[in-house]
């Protein structure tokens, strides 16, 4: 796992709660296995959803991710918290479908299903407003690259801080910084064009 | 005010910018942060920009969690049956170390013993490697005087072995190396010691489990089974895809190339692969992907 997290102060050891559950599971309580999967199997879904695409596709690499974590369970370094380490599993599942149906693709196959549908627009104002501002977001995130892609979704949509993103993509703490900054640049204009934020200066309530 | 006039009132602090939004959730170290800090003091323009950020990131997070709940999800309840089905056995405890690193020890080993063998035979280049290997019999016989069995000729090449050691005079065998000693005498027998060391260590490891673990279960050895046959598998339509992915990547064969490609969507799992494997292959699929991309 990645070591560099250089400027970065704070701590992102595995929570203590967590870090007894696992000894208790590498000690053989395995059912307590469960607990983790209760935990971060939705929100792991949300981050492979938004990596390849496809629900169903997401889904599954969700279940293969924590099967994998499972056989791996010896190898968790508790410096990191365990869903960390969970999703630089699933990503490495999620690459492999993403480089699947990019071949599909070429090959004219059944396309996978894309960006997730919106529903109708509520009647309120804010439920239509909810709508607006989804779409468009979804709209911007397609014209990001790839990796600055990746690090806004585990920013903005995950929660995650620097020195995990740095570790769940395999990158310096540094390189996450630059690509957060160019990505909000990239997308703050493109939200900005779609009229769903105000320019700077008039972003604030 | 644009982003631009921002980032060129600060070009040599440019990196404050890029700070603001690591600072504001208290993510920076505390060097860093004070630069920011004091930063702020002095320049009003970053800390408007900090307050747009603060404005920008509700945005954006309010659209994923609006997004997430459109979403439809999948049935969580068999989903984390399945997972349970497939984690709720015990783990398997990590190999002992002999265990582990057996392939690896037998093969130095039997290096190590192959090159005593040859530094008992007097070589010291390729001539004499070639001559020890073409006639072995022979070789044997004239090693091994008044052999009886391999007893004798073991311990006739002990006893030269012996009298090879720093220390003792050396033996009259011109082509060995007086200083050295036989490195078949050496570092055989470290071998088999550190061999015993280590199986020692395993055997007195503690078991992970609470009780020496059982017999695999019926769900576990079925998984092992299918896996094991998934492997058999594997290497055929591995072998396929590399060998058709190569002739086409060589004739420039676009059409050979697209159907490698179909075999390899439809038939090959790469993520079941080791990771060299895997790279190798997907490294062929990219190049044909390369070479389809490119024809007119």
């Amino acid at each position: 796992m990645n070591d560099a997290l250089e400027g970065i102060s704070v701590e992102h050891a595995a929570e203590p709660e967590e870090a007894r559950w696992i000894d208790r599971i590498l000690a053989g309580e395995s059912r307590l296995y469960s607990r983790l999967v209760d935990r971060y199997q939705r929100r792991l879904w949300f981050a492979m959803t938004r990596m390849v695409g496809d629900s169903d596709e997401a889904a599954d690499v969700v279940q293969e991710a924590f099967v994998k974590a499972w056989e791996k369970l010896d190898d968790y370094d508790p410096r990191y918290r365990f869903y960390t380490w969970l999703y630089t599993i699933a990503r490495n599942r999620a690459l492999n479908v993403l480089r699947r149906q990019k071949i599909r693709g070429f090959l004219s196959l059944s396309r996978p299903e894309l960006a997730p549908t919106v529903e109708a627009a509520e009647d309120t104002s804010a439920g239509v407003e909810r709508g607006e501002l989804a779409a468009a977001l979804e709209a911007c995130r397609e014209i990001l690259p790839a990796d600055q892609r990746e690090a806004f979704d585990l920013r903005h949509a995950d929660g995650m801080a620097y020195a995990e993103i740095a570790v769940a993509t395999g990158v310096p703490e540094g390189t996450v910084m630059s690509r957060l900054y160019r990505a909000r640049e990239k997308m703050r204009e493109c939200l900005r064009s779609k009229g769903v934020t105000r320019p700077p200066g008039e972003e604030r309530g | 005010m644009t982003d631009e006039r921002i980032d060129e009132g600060h070009v040599v602090e440019g990196h404050v910018v890029e700070w603001l939004d690591a600072w504001r959730t208290n993510e920076l170290h505390p060097g860093r942060a004070r630069v920011v800090e004091e930063h702020l003091a002095t320049c009003p323009e970053c800390r408007g920009a900090l307050a747009d950020l603060e404005a920008f990131a509700a945005t954006v997070e309010s659209g994923y969690r609006a997004s997430e709940t459109t979403r439809p999800e999948p049935d969580w309840g068999a989903r984390r049956a399945a997972i349970v089905e497939r984690t709720s056995g015990r783990r398997a405890s990590p190999a002992p170390w002999i265990v582990r690193w057996a392939p690896q020890v037998a093969i130095v080993a039997i290096a190590v013993v192959a090159i005593g063998v040859l530094v008992e035979k007097g070589v010291r280049g390729p001539d004499d490697v070639e001559r020890a290997l073409r006639a072995p019999s022979a070789e044997r016989r004239v090693d091994t005087e008044g052999e009886d069995a391999d007893g004798a000729g073991v311990a006739e090449t002990a006893e030269e072995t012996e009298a090879e050691r720093p220390g003792r005079e050396p033996a009259a065998r011109p082509s060995v190396d007086d200083a050295v000693p036989s490195p078949s005498a050496r570092a055989a027998p470290e071998v088999r010691e550190e061999d015993v060391r280590q199986m020692e260590e395993a055997r007195d490891e503690p078991d992970r489990g609470a009780d020496a673990a059982p017999p695999a279960a019926p769900e576990a050895e079925a998984d092992a089974g299918r896996a094991a046959a998934a492997q058999k598998a594997t290497p055929d339509r591995e072998e396929r895809f590399r060998r058709d992915a190569r002739a086409a990547l060589a004739s420039r064969d676009t059409a050979a190339g697209r159907d490698a490609l179909q075999f390899w969507a439809d038939s090959v799992e790469p993520a079941e692969l080791p990771d060299d494997r895997r790279e190798r292959l997907e490294a062929l699929a990219d190049s044909l992907v390369a070479l389809l991309s490119s024809a007119p």
